[in-house]
């Protein structure tokens, strides 16, 4: 990540990506039961209670797939597998698609787990009384049950991609009980209770989060580990010492200096995963000077994006010329992109004829500081004077939200179609369209993205709709979305690591 | 950072020591020097310190770059050099206002007594009962993140160091026979307080102001640690320190040479401090 | 006045004082705790329904005398961002801050009474001279900066304690310590400059007095005198910058409590302030003060049991 808090983007990560398996899994021997795994991760977590957290940093992903699952699983190829749900089929046009529920489920609590509880927990997110932000993704009108058995889902419109969207665990696809929720009232949100393999034991926050196995747990062989506890170890070289100690088996971790010291380490095993999406500069086009295309293209053409990040980060980022992301399965032959050229954007600036200062609002963090400066030291040699300007993460937010930015760092998250975030960034009538971009013939292209169903159409219309973005210079790509984690050398079986979280459903211990 | 208020309200009571003429040379050279490169800093042909070459990252020292280059490929001496000036404004400016403002408060409580008194110890309570941290925070949130608003916050939270050592000393004065003269001819309050009382406070708080100089610097770095201090690319010793942790390992002279400067410059400013202070300590001359 | 009545009225003032200013403060702050949990994806018209329901969108100064009363009948409310109830996430956070400064504070005053013991035998000697270079040397080193360090020494090199982490004593009185070691080191290590420093002059100030002199023509050996004559008449400063440090190290110890993670009240009142979450801000600010207050008020105590002699006299440098 770059320019901004990891929470971000992760905030409403709905679907998976196609996946694309970023690791070979070592050709395991039967996995060993029994052990404690204990996992650092950077920050605490909101709640379990989606309506009530709002958002789940990846940190609260790592902890909530422990006893929440999702309908839908991928594995580390991007193939469907079943989990709450056996399957789901789609009507026709794709606009109904109907799920079987797994029989003999239970919630931890001992009571069953049924398709009226998934129509629970979608409609509950999707009333709009209840002010859960992450509907704007949602493709659902509405769920129904009409038996124990079989959830069915009213989409509002065609949608090819539901099953794989509620396969990646997020804040809106790991199910929880509602009805045990509306009884616990506040208090659900730090004592949650789902039907996953493990069973919430206890939250001392701050400090730890600590899960039992579940003796119920409807695959029979798993979980192969009797405990898991996660950690919030905000301080990430504090964290890697805690790893190469051995206090904890898995971290996540994001520093390019830890994670090129951990391949070194033959105690220490790295794991990545490159997601869809990307690190993104997004530029206001409604501002002074940056309504202006030229300088926006000047901006783009300063911008060193490709050298910046491999020095930066060590070679660990790709860059690519799109926020599509490698997992998308939309390669474009021509972006459009503009090349790295400071002279081109010197002319550029003086035809534009007035002295351009801009400031660029970031994170008060180590993080949010060095790309700043970064962008900063290569507008300069363009003639473009930068200011930066460190805030919190509720300002920048509250900046973003109210337009009231010239040049920010963001993130698109990783998400199995391009469609909910395109159209929510680019079009001109989506109330989060942060840089106020407003082009008649985008609005099209991304129409055609949404409703369209050959999904050859689709394709080119993404790639049409990115040489305009390139080209107007709206949004500049900073580097694709890319997690990693470290373990130790003898823990196996942590699938791919889908939105930055850890799952350790299938992790054991090596003897 | 009450806590650093107490630091400095300890040290400045440090008491009587023998005069080291000799020690005083080699302190006192370093703080010329260091505020003689701040100064000249623009005209001696540094590099610019906020000048990157991403490719050069994390050199060590060479006869190019002297004391090598930083996370971003940029000249440490330079940085170290510009560095100075930041954390000198910073350490000089914010314990001045803290003086100004803790200063008048000590002296009005030392000198009227009773109800002013009162009224001064109680702001000075509900300031170091505060957290040091909901103030740094907000100022900077705020009013946003600058070299006058850090400058500020600190000042701020060195009142209370401030008023207390204003507040002893006055305390220790008010009654001499001068002030008691001075009085019985009609002198105006205002006028003892000027005339009579600050001269002789002067002296010592001017010994404690060098010790909270150094104090203030390593706040600095605290607040740049946590984001919220001086804002990039503008170097200070604190935040390089901060940035160049990332790489104790594999550059660990990105942190250690600005961690040494500091060093040096706290332990002189207090030596030299040490010294001052012997020879104006009041409890001294006042036997 | 009788002197008691004093220390409460001060207590309520401070208190009310701190509260509000503190209640003011962080309103003022760009962006509210309604984004916080909205998140990126917010419409303006979930955040004001949000506000409404939370009760943000009624004046400040209604809600803080809504707080103020509700806290007085002993309810400190529910953290606006994740419902815990405050009082829980003090209580839950309190005993590690606790700890973590009396453990070092007890660091600081084992390194600093010896050797300003030491350094007070013979001013301007060899050992005053070295004690003070190394005491303005840990001064000078930033806490985020000793702690990776001790990090990297006692936990990776010499794996003999854990790296990050809290134990709770209820796991065991050993694997506690243990876990305090590290982060009180860090702190006691930087501490114990300050007390050295006033120990140290205060006791050449108490060596000058008569009743030393007397001690010493009656033929007392030096230590004896230093220990039994001069060391407790020459600890008031200490004493005072003592309840200082625990008043600033409650919530200011934040990133000692960061880099070894340990759940302590400054990163509750750091997170509280980064995510607008007012109700649980005014609460950790509450108990702070009221610690602040406490503890001075200890050290009054204090100063009475040390110098019969001294009432009332506080504040004094």
């Amino acid at each position: 990540m770059a320019l901004f808090s990891r929470r971000f983007g992760l905030a409403a990560t709905l679907a998976a990506a196609f996946a694309v398996p970023a690791f070979a899994q070592a050709p395991a021997p039967a996995p060993v039961r029994g052990g404690a795994l204990t996992i650092g991760v950077e920050s605490d977590f909101e709640g379990f209670d989606p309506i009530r957290a709002g958002v789940y940093s990846n940190s609260t992903v790592t902890a909530a797939s422990l006893f929440y699952e999702t309908l839908m699983r991928l594995d580390d190829k991007g193939n469907l597998l079943p989990a709450l749900a056996l399957s789901m089929t789609p009507n026709a046009d794709g606009s109904v698609w109907t799920a079987k529920i797994r029989p003999n489920v239970k919630w931890h609590d001992g009571t069953p787990f049924t398709a009226q509880a998934v129509a629970d927990h979608f409609n509950r997110l999707l009333d709009p009384a209840n002010r859960f932000a992450g509907r704007a993704y949602l493709a659902i009108e509405k769920v129904e049950a009409p038996d124990d058995l079989t959830a069915v889902f009213k989409m509002r419109g065609p949608n090819a991609a539901l099953p794989r969207t509620l396969a990646q665990p997020t804040v809106t696809t790991l199910i929880i009980p509602v009805k045990i929720a509306q009884e616990k009232g506040a208090d659900y949100n730090r004592n949650p209770v789902g039907t996953g393999p493990f069973v919430f034991k206890e939250w001392r926050a701050a400090d730890r989060l600590v899960a039992e196995r579940n003796p119920n747990y409807w695959d029979k062989d798993k979980p192969y580990l009797d405990r898991v506890t996660v950690r919030p170890l905000p301080d990430s070289d504090a964290r890697y010492a805690s790893l190469v100690k051995g206090d904890v088996q898995v971290i996540w971790e994001d520093r390019a200096e830890n994670i090129v010291k951990a391949k070194k380490d033959k105690n220490l095993r790295v794991l990545q995963w490159v997601g869809s999406g990307a690190l993104v500069i997004p530029l206001n086009t409604q501002r002074e000077p940056l309504n202006d295309k030229r300088v926006r293209q000047a901006v783009s053409m300063a911008l060193n994006r490709k050298a910046n990040a491999a020095v930066l980060t060590q070679g660990l980022r790709p860059v690519h010329d799109d926020p599509y992301g490698p997992s998308s399965g939309i390669e474009c032959k021509d972006t459009g992109a503009l090349k790295y050229d400071p002279e081109a954007a010197r002319k550029l600036i003086a035809d534009y004829g007035k002295p351009v200062k801009l400031t660029m609002t970031v994170t008060a963090t180590p993080r949010g500081r060095e790309g700043a400066q970064v962008f900063q030291a290569d507008m300069k040699k363009a003639g473009i004077d930068v200011e930066i300007k460190p805030v919190d993460q509720t300002q920048l937010v509250k900046e973003a939200l109210t337009r009231d930015f010239q040049v920010t760092g963001w993130r698109i998250i990783d998400l199995a179609d391009v469609d909910p975030q395109m159209f929510a960034n680019f079009h001109s009538k989506s109330p989060i369209n942060f840089s106020g971009y407003n082009n008649a013939e985008v609005d099209r292209l991304l129409l055609v993205g949404r409703t369209s169903l050959d999904e050859n159409k689709r394709k080119a219309a993404y790639c049409d709709l990115i040489k305009i973005l390139n080209d107007d210079a709206v949004w500049l790509w900073s580097g694709s979305n890319i997690d990693f984690a470290i373990t130790r050398a003898n823990v196996r079986g942590i699938p791919a690591l889908r939105g930055g979280a850890v799952q350790v459903e299938g992790a054991w211990f090596a003897k | 950072m009450s806590a650093s208020a107490a630091k400095v309200a300890a040290i400045a009571a440090t008491g009587p020591r023998r005069r080291w003429r000799w020690a005083l040379a080699l302190p006192l050279g370093w703080l010329l020097l260091v505020v003689f490169l701040a100064i000249t800093a623009d005209w001696i042909g540094l590099p610019d310190p906020s000048a990157q070459e991403l490719i050069l990252r994390r050199k060590p020292p060479s006869a190019e770059f002297l004391l090598g280059t930083d996370n971003l490929g940029r000249d440490m001496l330079s940085r170290v050099i510009y560095g100075a000036r930041t954390s000198l404004i910073v350490g000089i400016c914010a314990p001045i206002l803290g003086f100004l403002v803790g200063g008048a408060i000590g002296m009005s409580a030392g000198y009227f007594r009773g109800k002013v008194d009162t009224l001064a110890v109680g702001f000075i309570d509900i300031l170091l009962a505060f957290p040091s941290l909901v103030l740094a925070l907000t100022f900077t949130a705020y009013l946003g993140q600058s070299l006058f608003n850090v400058t500020l916050a600190l000042g701020i939270l060195s009142i209370p160091a401030a008023a207390r050592v204003a507040r002893a000393n006055t305390l220790a004065w008010a009654n001499r026979d001068f002030v008691l003269a001075a009085r019985t001819i009609g002198a105006s309050d205002w006028r003892i307080l000027t005339r009579e009382i600050l001269p002789n406070l002067l002296p010592p708080m001017f010994a404690f102001w060098l010790v909270a100089i150094s104090v203030i610097i390593v706040a600095e770095g605290a607040l740049s640690f946590l984001g919220l201090g001086i804002p990039a690319p503008q170097p200070s010793w604190g935040g390089m320190i901060a940035d160049g942790r990332e790489a104790l390992d594999v550059a660990p002279y990105t942190a250690l040479i600005p961690a040494a400067v500091m060093f040096a410059t706290v332990l002189s400013l207090n030596f030299v401090g040490d010294i001052v202070r012997n020879m104006v300590d009041p409890r001294r001359s006042a036997l | 006045m009788p002197w008691l009545a004093r220390q409460l009225v001060r207590l309520v003032v401070v208190l009310f004082c701190v509260t509000l200013l503190t209640y003011m403060i962080v309103n003022i702050l760009p962006g509210d705790v309604a984004i916080v949990i909205l998140g990126n994806l917010a419409t303006p018209e979930d955040i004001a329904g949000l506000r409404a329901d939370l009760g943000l969108d009624r004046p400040m100064l209604v809600r803080y005398f809504d707080w103020l009363g509700s806290a007085l009948s002993g309810d400190l409310g529910r953290s606006y961002r994740n419902g815990e109830p405050v009082v829980q996430a003090i209580v839950d956070r309190l005993p590690v801050s606790l700890q973590l400064m009396v453990m070092a504070q007890v660091i600081a005053l084992g390194i600093a009474i010896p050797v300003a013991l030491l350094a007070a035998r013979r001013p301007g000697g060899l050992f005053d001279r070295i004690s003070a270079s190394a005491a303005f040397g840990f001064l000078a080193m930033p806490n985020f900066m000793l702690g990776i360090v001790l990090i990297y020494l006692f936990s990776v090199s010499f794996d003999l304690l854990p790296a990050t982490g809290f134990t709770p004593v209820s796991e065991g009185l050993w694997d506690n310590l243990e876990s305090m070691i590290l982060p009180s080191l860090t702190l006691g290590l930087i501490e114990w400059t300050v007390l050295m420093r006033v120990l140290r002059s205060d006791l050449l100030t108490t060596l000058k007095e008569d009743f030393i002199l007397l001690a010493r023509a009656k033929g007392l050996p030096p230590w004896r005198v230093l220990l039994q004559h001069a060391l407790r008449p020459s600890s008031f400063t200490l004493i005072t910058i003592l309840g200082l440090n625990i008043g600033g190290l409650i919530g200011g110890a934040v990133i000692v409590e960061q880099i070894f993670a340990l759940p302590g009240v400054g990163r509750l009142l750091l997170g509280g302030i980064f995510n607008r979450d007012l109700i649980l801000v005014q609460g950790t600010v509450a108990f702070i003060a009221v610690g602040f207050v406490v503890i001075n008020f200890l050290v009054d105590m204090l100063y009475a049991v040390l110098d019969p002699r001294v009432r009332h006299v506080r504040f004094r440098s």
